[in-house]
């Protein structure tokens, strides 16, 4: 290793390297400038952003697409209930998740078997729409904050790769070692496998807020009063509905235009506002995403 | 690291007591009162009784719950309602969820029922007829009913009953919605005249090819370029292409006139007259292509929507008219042929008394101040009543001031009225009453020059009989009926784009596309097309009217 660092790398490596660089950044400009051309387009004018004149800077600087935003009680509502759905709907599930995925990862455990195929059966198949109404319904979660929550909080595809993350990476002599030392199943699991298991709860925290936070759908058909609609949901109204065609024919002509103009106007601001949050939560979670956790914690 | 455990786990616990107690305890049931409280005695008028109500709001409303018309229900209809929202976009998912999950409110206020799902809920038992109660408690309506074109037609069900009220919308520059509006200024720049015949047309948009303009444009979620052509060729209304002569339902696509018109429009894809994105791009695109003065003709419903009304070239936007075909045809498409869908309907739910109550809200909504006030709420504040010598679209006396800008102004939010949610009648006395005329091209004048552009150029071009917006078809031959639509609709939409764009030649393959149609059916398809025509509906009291051309021409 010492005399690697003295050696010239070859030639074919140097060109390898400048092409990946390139490469890279063509990838990174095709990520970035949509993002950037949202960004500019809701500080511009929205006069601007139809002629088209905004292709990178924003032009005419204004901000009253975020005022416009701002006077529009329905997104903050939204917005708190969003809130309010990602963070208690993360942690339960996250909770949930893991309790159900530390003793299938027990070879001890008898009904492993069993249990995991019920629930690969259960991701397979599902009974559809309206039977999932009536359950949700039977359990009086219609019209609920519960609805938003609880249905999906148990993700089986993440159960599985907690699952497995316990199974390769908490061996079971690590168990044994704890077991003799007086530790007994939950306190193994509070003590030993959680503080060990952070990347994978990172993962799963980062992917229940995410899903919980784009999530429209039980909203659409689990809610009924406008007061608990989450952010997606109003965003959707503001910029689905709102296409001209001829089967929207019974507006008015004011309407019609009303509803063009808003969209022009909020378009992209609301956009840049909505995605807020779960840019904040990426750095954040991403420290966790270390590798050699588990240097060191045992020796053969 | 012991201590973060013992809040994870304490949160987990947490979390846990949460959930159980949201299980067990007191969450509200969805309400589903009534049915048994459908008691015999004598009714107390001034008792405010429950009522739920499906409702699609419009994005504008702040909140139904303490909206001013809400309360105005309240106090005069003596209904208090709970409100089951759907969001506009998804509204029908979730129509159709309540109903087969049997977890349906008293009413659906802003529901959408086709004519065959009035026919499937009614023999289900799930809406209830309201004739004896429109009779009993409803002059307005019932009068409306006879009058107003159209009305009996769409709510009147085979078995003789009604089930349900359309939102009546007599939307006259909605009914020849496919319009083509041209730059006038570009015309008289190139020393041109407005094109009223094809080869006129070809001439026009060939000029503006030559210099450097976008010559024909067009959106795929928008306004279809190929209706208005096809008109100078052969009717075409631009929904289900059924032409209907001597009380006999014919198919369009099929006829010589069609190819006539293909051949056109393939002639002028062939020479770049049409713009090569037309039938794929988005309505932002022509946005961009107008206010930048690239574009020379755009289909759309209404100027403004792909230019702002304070683009100084806005004014210069005009309607071009219907054109003459080389054999003389000239047709403009129609589609003021009945309310093609019923938005209040009633359901088992609701008791006698409940009933009552909501058709005398009805009756109030149909009539003049009743729409106005369910629309833009109580007095003084977005409107008042029109003063002696004020005058509305028509040239006569206005009904109501409107102040439509500020209501309709983008982003503006109001808690006083529904706005146009639920069966709304805004028929013509209505629409030419509730504003003051305005100068066409003014900012609020929107109104006035649709009116004057589709009264000058484009009413009564329309066939003297036409096929009916609204036919009752039973459940089951529906479906099959719906099937054979689908294929045989987008088999023509995909075959137009192909003989257009010349993937397919019009000589050589017409043949096999017309053998192609009656494979999918379409012999069987219009024999149920014909067959479910009770009567076709009659266009003649759709037509042009030089007073309020002359009227609104020469406001200022």
């Amino acid at each position: 290793m010492e005399k690697a660092i003295h050696i010239r790398e070859p030639w074919s490596d140097r060109v390898s390297i400048v092409l990946i660089y390139i490469f890279l950044s063509i990838i990174l400009l095709c990520v970035a400038y949509p993002l950037i051309y949202i960004v500019s387009s809701s500080f511009s004018s929205s006069a601007a952003v139809t002629s088209g004149r905004v292709w990178l800077f924003p032009v005419e600087p204004t901000w009253y697409g975020y005022q416009a935003v701002f006077q529009y009680p329905q997104i903050w509502t939204g917005y708190l209930n969003s809130i309010i759905y990602t963070v208690l709907g993360s942690i339960i599930s996250v909770a949930l998740t893991i309790m159900m995925a530390y003793p299938l990862s027990r070879k001890t455990f008898m009904s492993r078997k069993v249990l995991m195929w019920a629930l690969l059966f259960a991701m397979l198949f599902s009974g559809g729409l309206i039977p999932y109404y009536l359950v949700i319904k039977s359990l009086h979660l219609l019209d609920t904050r519960w609805a938003m929550i609880l249905p999906g909080a148990l993700n089986i595809f993440s159960i599985i790769v907690a699952k497995t993350f316990f199974q390769s990476s908490i061996p079971n002599d690590l168990y044994e070692a704890a077991q003799l030392d007086g530790c007994n199943d939950t306190k193994f699991l509070t003590r030993i496998v959680l503080p060990l298991s952070k990347p994978v709860i990172a993962v799963l925290l980062l992917w229940a807020a995410v899903s919980n936070w784009n999530s429209y759908f039980n909203a659409l058909i689990f809610l009924n009063s406008e007061h608990l609609y989450p952010l997606q949901l109003v965003l959707r109204e503001i910029l689905v509905m709102n296409n001209v065609s001829t089967n929207s024919i019974t507006l008015s002509p004011e309407q019609l235009k009303q509803f063009e103009d808003m969209k022009t106007l909020l378009k992209y601001s609301v956009i840049v506002i909505a995605s807020i949050p779960v840019l904040i939560l990426y750095p954040f979670i991403q420290k966790y995403f270390v590798k050699g956790v588990m240097v060191g914690s045992i020796k053969e | 690291m012991i201590r973060i455990n013992r809040t994870v786990l304490a949160l987990m616990m947490a979390s846990i007591m949460i959930i159980l107690s949201a299980c067990s305890g007191n969450s509200t049931v969805p309400t589903n009162n009534n049915a048994s409280t459908n008691s015999n005695g004598p009714v107390d008028e001034n008792k405010v009784v429950d009522v739920s109500f499906f409702a699609v709001p419009s994005s504008d409303v702040i909140d139904l719950k303490t909206n001013w018309f809400t309360n105005y229900v309240k106090e005069t209809f003596k209904l208090n309602i709970q409100w089951n929202i759907a969001p506009s976009s998804d509204s029908l998912t979730k129509q159709s969820l309540l109903l087969s999950s049997g977890n349906y409110p008293d009413a659906f206020w802003s529901g959408s029922f086709s004519p065959s799902d009035i026919l499937k809920y009614s023999q289900q038992g799930i809406i209830v007829p309201l004739n004896a109660y429109i009779e009993k408690y409803a002059p307005n309506l019932t009068k409306a009913i006879e009058t107003a074109p159209g009305l009996k037609q769409a709510i009147t069900a085979p078995d003789g009953n009604i089930y349900g009220v359309p939102s009546y919308n007599s939307c006259i520059h909605c009914y020849w919605g496919q319009k083509f509006w041209i730059n006038t200024d570009h015309l008289k720049k190139f020393g041109l005249t407005m094109p009223t015949t094809t080869d006129e047309l070809t001439n026009v948009l060939q000029t503006f090819k030559d210099n450097g303009l976008v010559p024909l444009s067009g959106t795929s979620d928008g306004f279809d370029l190929t209706i208005f052509l096809m008109n100078a060729f052969i009717y075409n209304n631009g929904s289900d292409f059924f032409n209907v002569e001597d009380g006999k339902v014919s198919y369009a696509p099929v006829q010589e006139g069609w190819k006539n018109g293909l051949a056109y429009m393939r002639d002028l894809y062939e020479k770049g007259l049409i713009d090569k994105q037309a039938f794929s791009q988005k309505s932002d695109v022509i946005k961009q292509l107008a206010a930048q003065n690239k574009v020379g003709v755009v289909p759309y419903l209404y100027s403004a929507g792909f230019i702002d009304t304070a683009n100084p070239s806005y004014p210069n936007w005009s309607t071009v008219a219907p054109l003459k075909g080389p054999d003389g045809t000239q047709y403009a498409a129609f589609s003021g042929n009945t309310p093609k869908s019923l938005t209040f309907v009633v359901t088992k739910n609701a008791t006698e008394e409940q009933i009552v109550r909501m058709i005398k809200l009805v009756d109030f909504i149909y009539t003049p101040e009743g729409t106005q006030m369910m629309n833009f709420g109580q007095e003084g504040k977005y409107w008042t009543k029109a003063g002696d010598g004020i005058k509305g679209l028509g040239g006569e006396q206005a009904l109501f001031i409107t102040q439509s800008d500020k209501f309709y102004s983008a982003g503006a939010k109001q808690n006083e009225g529904w706005n146009q949610m639920g069966p709304i009648f805004q028929n013509t006395t209505w629409r030419n009453g509730f504003v003051e005329a305005k100068a066409p091209f003014s900012a609020d004048g929107l109104e006035s020059l649709l009116m004057l552009e589709t009264m000058k150029n484009y009413a009564g071009h329309q066939p003297k009989q036409v096929y009916p917006g609204v036919i009752w078809i039973k459940p089951e031959e529906y479906q099959n009926f719906a099937l054979l639509k689908t294929n045989i609709e987008q088999y023509v939409k995909q075959s137009m784009a192909q003989f257009i764009n010349g993937a397919k030649s019009i000589e050589k393959d017409w043949q096999s596309y017309v053998d192609g149609l009656q494979k999918l059916g379409l012999t069987q398809y219009l024999e149920m097309a014909q067959k479910a025509m009770t009567a076709p509906f009659d266009t003649s009291a759709f037509q042009s009217d030089t007073k309020t051309v002359e009227f609104l021409s020469s406001l200022k």
